[in-house]
């Protein structure tokens, strides 16, 4: 078995049965995850911001930094790697916060909101998620499966 | 049951912090400091001129061009870029393999200091605040974590409930130790004696409004600002993960918004993830 990492800012997509696609703590950032039942196509992006104006010059060289940038480039990939539109599904977890801020620091409700309005404007709808607190998450996907867990403090759930 | 002074007096008994980084930044302080005694001073110590011109030749400390020597390196990056490689290095060797108090292992805990001390500078350029030890202060701000993790170690379930029942990771320690890692990092600054502000840094970096000497409240507040984006991005989780305050005084102070910290975030990532790896490198060697 393979096990491919995604780090931070970036995304990857597989087919092969033996892959697990996994990240490690995301903070506020936010994982998509994608997957195909039928064709077994499985795809996982790591976004650390909700908007590319925030830094245009590393959006150009770093996409998945951003949700705008980097969600359009999982779901083409996904595609092209056989992935249907009608038989996947999304998941999503990570989206974190500080225990004790006015706020200022909730970027993963940013991170959140903008992902919510792409779907909706997109018509897809999620499946499944594990959002928010003030909690780090890991998430692991299985390629043959589409078993998704997602860890943090030591607990595991599967989503 | 573990007490404070059980703590204190193991701090005594901590190696010395290395020779070579305080020498140098003696030397750094003195108004007619010498670039040859500053050179000299590294040529002692052979590991660390090669782990610096590794850290020299990076993009984040480098310049477009292959350095193979001390005096280049201190010539094109200046003597405070080379010394707070030195402070990079020197912390790399004192780290253990795991803080297991914490649940972080040292590449992670490396990453989260690397990623604390490039926010904390980033944070001085475009608030335009000249802080000389932010970048060092920024690295070191969490020695206090060194010496708290192996008393927390002796009781990982009690950490794991606490930080359950909401408390953050500052309580916790308290609760358990009677003690926290900011009162534990400024005896270690002294003890290592080590600048004022790095040693205000490690005392008040969880409530910068706190800080004793007017001086060093700058670089403070900006070290807690950089501490919590760190956290919010995911740079260094350990087991107390976000459980962790922000100061709106510190936010105000530097009239932070949402959308600086989202650039900061952006402009400081890839100079923590290549800092992150060249650790990596020095400490697999
Ligand atoms: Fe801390
Ligand atoms: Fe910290």
């Amino acid at each position: 078995m393979s096990s491919i990492t995604v780090q931070i800012a970036d995304y990857k997509v597989s087919s092969s049965p033996e892959d697990t696609i996994i990240t490690y703590a995301l903070g506020s950032c936010i994982a998509v995850i994608l997957y195909d039942p039928v064709s077994k196509v499985g795809g996982m992006i790591h976004y650390m911001l909700p908007l590319s104006k925030t830094s245009p010059e590393k959006a150009a060289v770093k996409p998945a930094m951003f949700a705008d940038t980097g969600i359009p480039l999982l779901f083409q990939e996904f595609y092209k790697a056989g992935g249907n539109k009608n038989t996947m599904t999304i998941r999503v977890t990570g989206g974190g916060k500080l225990y004790e801020d006015n706020g200022t620091f909730d970027i993963g409700k940013r991170n959140y909101t903008i992902l919510r309005k792409m779907l909706w404007k997109n018509g897809y709808s999620i499946l499944a998620e594990d959002v928010g607190d003030s909690k780090s998450r890991t998430a692991k996907l299985e390629i043959s499966t589409g078993k998704l867990l997602v860890k943090s403090r030591g607990e595991e759930i599967e989503l | 049951m573990i007490s404070r002074d059980d703590i204190t007096r193991n701090i005594e008994s901590l190696p010395a912090f290395s020779q070579t980084s305080l020498k140098l930044s003696h030397i750094l302080q003195k108004p007619d400091f010498s670039l040859s005694e500053f050179e000299e001073t590294i040529s002692y110590d052979p590991s660390l001129v090669a782990n610096l011109l590794k850290l020299a030749n990076s993009s984040y400390f480098g310049i477009p061009r292959k350095i193979n020597n001390i005096k280049l390196a201190i010539n094109l990056l200046g003597a405070k870029r080379v010394f707070e490689a030195a402070i990079a290095n020197e912390l790399g060797k004192i780290l253990p393999p795991v803080l297991k108090g914490y649940q972080i292992s040292s590449t992670d805990f490396w990453k989260h200091c690397a990623a604390v001390a490039i926010i904390a500078t980033n944070i001085a350029k475009e608030k335009d605040h000249s802080a000389e030890m932010i970048f060092t202060a920024g690295l070191l701000h969490d020695l206090g974590k060194l010496v708290v993790s192996t008393y927390l170690e002796q009781n990982p379930s009690q950490m794991t409930q606490l930080i359950e029942t909401n408390l953050t990771e500052t309580e916790v320690e308290q609760k358990m130790l009677g003690i926290d890692h900011c009162e534990v990092g400024e005896l270690i600054c002294k003890k290592w004696k080590l600048t004022s502000d790095i040693s205000e840094v490690n005392r008040y970096h969880h409530n910068p409004e706190d800080t004793v000497d007017e001086s060093s409240r700058n670089i403070v507040a900006m070290v807690h600002i950089a501490d919590s984006l760190s956290h919010t991005m995911g740079m260094g989780s350990d087991v107390a993960e976000l459980m962790r305050s922000v100061s709106p005084w510190a936010l105000a102070r530097f009239n932070m918004k949402t959308h600086d910290l989202e650039r900061l975030a952006s402009e400081s990532l890839d100079d923590i993830l290549e800092l992150s790896e060249i650790f990596n490198e020095i400490r697999s060697k």
